[in-house]
């Protein structure tokens, strides 16, 4: 899912039909009666149920992400790719944009690109930084978390951990016990 | 209205019931095609393609005068000028994203200009103005069948491969993920325009095609809820303006494809303005 949305604003076309892009394969035709369960479930995951017959412009820009979410859910992806999903959304939005990702969490990698440094969301199990080291740029070191006190909650759109830059793990550490 | 019907039913003028027919035949392109390339945003670029066309008649028509084979038509010659200029624009739109608006406005002046320095050099009287305004009640019974033998092709397309098509529309980056061909679905679009804009050029001519293809499609985009709908919409529209536009034209004695683009035109402005004043009533409360 990209950072920036460029979508144009007047295309006429309503939540439901941009979810069901989502269950495209090349140009084979798609099964209606399968193609309706992918889209229903999508939309319950990303919380988008109510928004199903509004058109897609007439979202707010935290609505249309859980939307692209919602999209990107319906072919059952095993690794989902966000670039800083939450750029310029509200407290709020974040809130449950986060409460969505809690619940795909189970079945899907999420990987988030982000460029705050200092506090990740709650839900992130490892953090890689890239390109620490000034002389590698594309470095990959994957550092500790530990819990975050005193940060207030609603700057961060939910409980986040602190990046512990000083302490480096094993990169091998994600694949304990499985080889 | 009464003069209209009665020539309608007329057998001594045929001219006026293949109009209305290619009218009602166009309208389905103008509906289908004109809201994709909304949508798309393609405009100017089937704008250079319908420009272009000019060229390819007067190439066909000099060298039909310099005793070239009779399959040389201005029809071949438009529809050679028009797939090239569709292919080109794409190649460029394709390779160097930057410069495309700067190709598409030189295709448009050099096609014309060729078809304009072709006719001057052709003998006999080829005066340019009829192929760019056109003329409704010249359609043929050929121009008819050829109408009606694209109106199914895009009407299968469309119907086969809607929602690859509205993917590769509204987010052509998420639909080549999932694999959808978008350069395919961009190129063959591409070309069924235009086929289309040779084709509907006989009926409005070079200039009102623009105008058919946008006009009906960006009224139809201020009220429909999806790409079907808006199909459905442009349809509906282009087809009361073409047959309205038709029928003041032939009851006022004036050039039909100009009154049927000034008709679409006025409820295209009229719907702009609608909506402005209804968004700023919005705004204030």
């Amino acid at each position: 899912m990209p950072q920036h949305t460029g979508f144009d604003a007047a295309f006429p076309i309503r939540v439901e039909e941009v979810v069901g892009m989502g269950r495209l394969s090349g140009l084979s035709p798609v099964a209606k009666h399968q193609k309706q369960q992918e889209i229903e479930w999508a939309l319950r995951q990303a919380e988008v149920c109510d928004l199903r017959e509004r058109p897609f412009s007439a979202l707010s820009g935290g609505q249309r992400r859980r939307v692209l979410v919602a999209r990107a859910l319906v072919g059952h992806p095993k690794l989902l790719v966000l670039d800083e999903p939450t750029t310029n959304m509200d407290a709020e939005s974040e809130k449950k944009f986060y409460d969505v990702l809690a619940r795909v969490k189970g079945n899907t990698t999420v990987l988030i690109a982000t460029h705050d440094s200092d506090f990740v969301s709650a839900l992130a199990e490892t953090v890689l930084c890239v390109g620490q080291d000034i002389d590698h740029p594309h470095s990959v070191h994957r550092h500790a978390i530990e819990q975050a006190v005193n940060v207030p909650e609603d700057i961060y759109g939910g409980k986040v951990v602190r990046v512990r830059h000083d302490i480096e793990l094993p990169d091998d550490a994600c694949c304990e016990g499985k080889e | 209205m009464n003069g209209f019907l009665q020539a309608l039913t007329n057998p001594s003028v045929p001219f006026v019931r293949n109009a209305l027919i290619g009218s009602m035949l166009a309208a389905f392109l103008f509906g289908v095609l004109g809201s994709l390339v909304t949508v798309r945003r393609i405009a100017g670029l089937a704008g250079a393609i319908s420009h272009t066309v000019l060229g390819g008649i007067g190439l066909a028509l000099f060298l039909a005068s310099r005793g070239a084979p009779k399959w040389v038509s201005p029809m071949l010659g438009a529809l050679v000028f028009a797939v090239l200029a569709a292919l080109l624009i794409s190649l460029v739109s394709l390779k160097a994203k930057q410069r495309e608006d700067t190709v598409i406005n030189a295709l448009w002046a050099i096609g014309m200009s060729l078809g304009v320095v072709f006719l001057a050099k052709t003998p006999g009287y080829a005066d340019p103005m009829s192929y760019l305004f056109g003329n409704i009640l010249l359609v043929t019974e050929q121009d008819l069948y050829l109408l009606a033998a694209l109106d199914v092709i895009v009407l299968l397309l469309v119907v086969r491969y809607y929602r690859h098509i509205e993917a590769a529309s509204f987010d052509e980056e998420f639909a080549a993920t999932k694999g959808v061909p978008v350069t395919k679905v961009y190129l063959v679009l591409l070309i069924v325009i235009a086929v289309a804009i040779v084709l509907l050029q006989t009926f409005v001519g070079i200039v009102m095609v623009i105008a058919m293809l946008t006009l009906p499609a960006g009224t139809a985009g201020y009220f429909s809820r999806n790409l079907a709908g808006m199909m459905v919409n442009a349809t509906i529209l282009s087809l009361i303006f073409s047959v309205g536009g038709l029928v003041v034209s032939w009851h006022f004695d004036l050039p039909a494809g100009a009154v049927i683009v000034l008709l679409s035109g006025a409820v295209f402005i009229a719907f702009s303005a609608g909506k402005m004043l209804a968004g700023r009533r919005l705004a204030k409360s």
